[in-house]
């Protein structure tokens, strides 16, 4: 017997069979670990997109860098989306953090315009003029303004929200001469599973990481869309088996379009669809294309 | 303003009448947005099917349809409206020919570090029972049985996400738990469980 539309009332599963509920139990722990929300939260930043402090993982047993953060690290407050896709300098990123004084909302490193994101001084060497930081060609711009939490209290399964931690931009390494080849992709990495593979580690210890080249190379699209060529290129150098070669490819497409390559930005473009025909950026390169 | 705009709407039709956690007036912003539901519903995503490999381009393509469109949010459960867009996603995930359907071993990182070898392998193995036990039912079914009973969404919001009438969603979720029973616990004396309707 149904009841009517007005009062329906269905007790949970918990309340009701509990053998059958502890059967599914197993189903609440699909949960992204850390690796994996940092990497989603630096994806996102890489689109413009305002995040905020990334969620802390609800269930993952705290790894050594998550201790460490905790701990004797966590002296300087650093985003998770910067050390996940990049986590093997903390030293030097500590380092660059207490020797510059003022610290900027994490969630605006590559985000808010009116957040005063910039790139990174040894980007801008090689422009002639300041970066006005803008969405990549094709990504809507960001909307949300205030990244402040909110007051309203968290579902009962929610994390419940952190106040908004800060970090300070690293800084890249010096730029090379450029030097635009035709980059082959990288399809074992870009984003897929989770996790840092080792291959992902800078060769050097004065290496950027993988978020800091493309967030530079993000910026740099709309001034020079050279130099965001060049950091591209030199990702695909660096981290050749990386987690944002998805986004590393996006920023190379706009930058070739951009230069008037439109044959070169086809032929990448063709190879990202093959590489990733899963992407969340198909209909974004679809447009950049049109 | 905000009780003022709620006062003067006629209440959805089965909409309860206070609202639910969850239950919003005005969306929020995009960062809260991510920050409360993101991981949600990246398992909401592998248990509609998707596998781990693809859940973190799923949920951020979900993340980019959310950002696009929360400037003209218009509906009242912002959690309803985020699970609906990532149904939608799974299900089309599903559908495209290049989905591989693979064992999972899926969520096990989640589990304490202190389990036992053995424990783990117990758990892979109910885990991979119950996710075939899913796979089982029809789309729809599982996807008001996940909405319902794993991300605790209420029967309205779970009505908003799937944009079926309620008393759709109270059919489905019963006619899922029935298979579910029937496939995980067949044997079980069933004198403990109370069922309505």
């Amino acid at each position: 017997v149904k009841p009517a539309d007005d009062s329906f009332d269905l007790p949970r599963l918990v309340e009701t069979d509990p053998g059958l509920a502890e059967e599914l139990a197993l189903l609440k722990t699909q949960l992204p670990d850390a690796s994996e929300l940092a990497l989603l939260t630096s994806r996102l930043q890489l689109q413009g997109i305002d995040v905020a402090t990334p969620p802390v993982a609800q269930t993952a047993p705290p790894s050594p860098w998550q201790k460490w953060l905790l701990g004797g690290g966590g002296a300087v407050a650093i985003g998770l989306g910067l050390w996940a896709v990049g986590p093997a300098k903390p030293t030097a990123l500590t380092e660059r953090t207490a020797a510059l004084p003022s610290a900027i909302p994490a969630a605006s490193s590559a985000a808010t315009p009116a957040s005063g994101a910039r790139i990174s001084p040894r980007a801008t060497r090689a422009e002639a003029a300041p970066v006005q930081p803008g969405p990549v060609d094709g990504v809507a711009p960001p909307v949300a303004e205030a990244a402040a939490p909110s007051a309203t209290a968290p579902p009962s399964d929610s994390p419940a929200l952190a106040p908004p931690r800060t970090v300070t931009l690293p800084l890249s390494a010096p730029l090379r001469e450029a030097e635009p080849g035709a980059a082959s992709l990288a399809p074992t990495g870009g984003g897929r599973g989770g996790g840092v593979s080792s291959g992902a580690r800078p060769p050097s210890i004065d290496a950027p990481t993988e978020i800091e080249l493309l967030r530079d190379a993000r910026l740099a699209l709309k001034r020079s869309p050279a130099t965001a060529l060049e950091l591209a290129e030199r990702h695909t150098r660096t981290y050749p088996s990386g987690k944002l070669a998805q986004e590393r490819e996006l920023i190379a497409v706009s930058a070739l379009i951009a230069l008037g390559r439109r044959t070169a930005a086809l032929g990448r473009a063709a190879r990202f669809e093959q590489a990733f025909p899963q992407s969340p950026y198909r209909k974004q390169l679809a447009e950049l294309l049109r | 303003m905000l009780g003022d705009q709620k006062t003067s709407l006629p209440p959805p039709r089965g909409a309860v009448e206070e609202p639910e956690p969850g239950i919003l007036t005005a969306p929020p912003a995009f960062p809260e947005i991510f920050q409360q539901h993101a991981q949600f519903l990246w398992r909401a995503l592998m248990n509609l099917g998707v596998q781990r490999h693809d859940a973190q381009d799923l949920c951020q393509e979900v993340m980019l349809i959310a950002h696009r469109r929360l400037p003209t949010f218009q509906g009242r459960s912002v959690r309803a409206w985020l699970y609906g867009i990532c149904v939608r996603k799974a299900s089309e995930h599903r559908r495209s020919a290049r989905v591989r359907r693979e064992v999972p071993s899926d969520g096990l990182d989640q589990l304490g570090q202190e389990e036992t070898q053995h424990d783990l392998l117990e758990q892979r193995h109910r885990l991979r029972r119950t996710l075939a036990a899913l796979d089982a039912l029809d789309e729809a079914k599982r996807a008001a049985f996940v909405l319902y009973e794993v991300e605790e969404l209420t029967l309205a919001e779970v009505s908003e996400a799937l944009d079926v009438p309620l008393q759709t969603v109270y059919s489905r979720i019963k006619a899922a738990r029935e298979a579910l029973r029937a496939t995980l616990t067949p044997n079980r004396d069933k004198r403990g469980v109370r069922e309505t309707g």
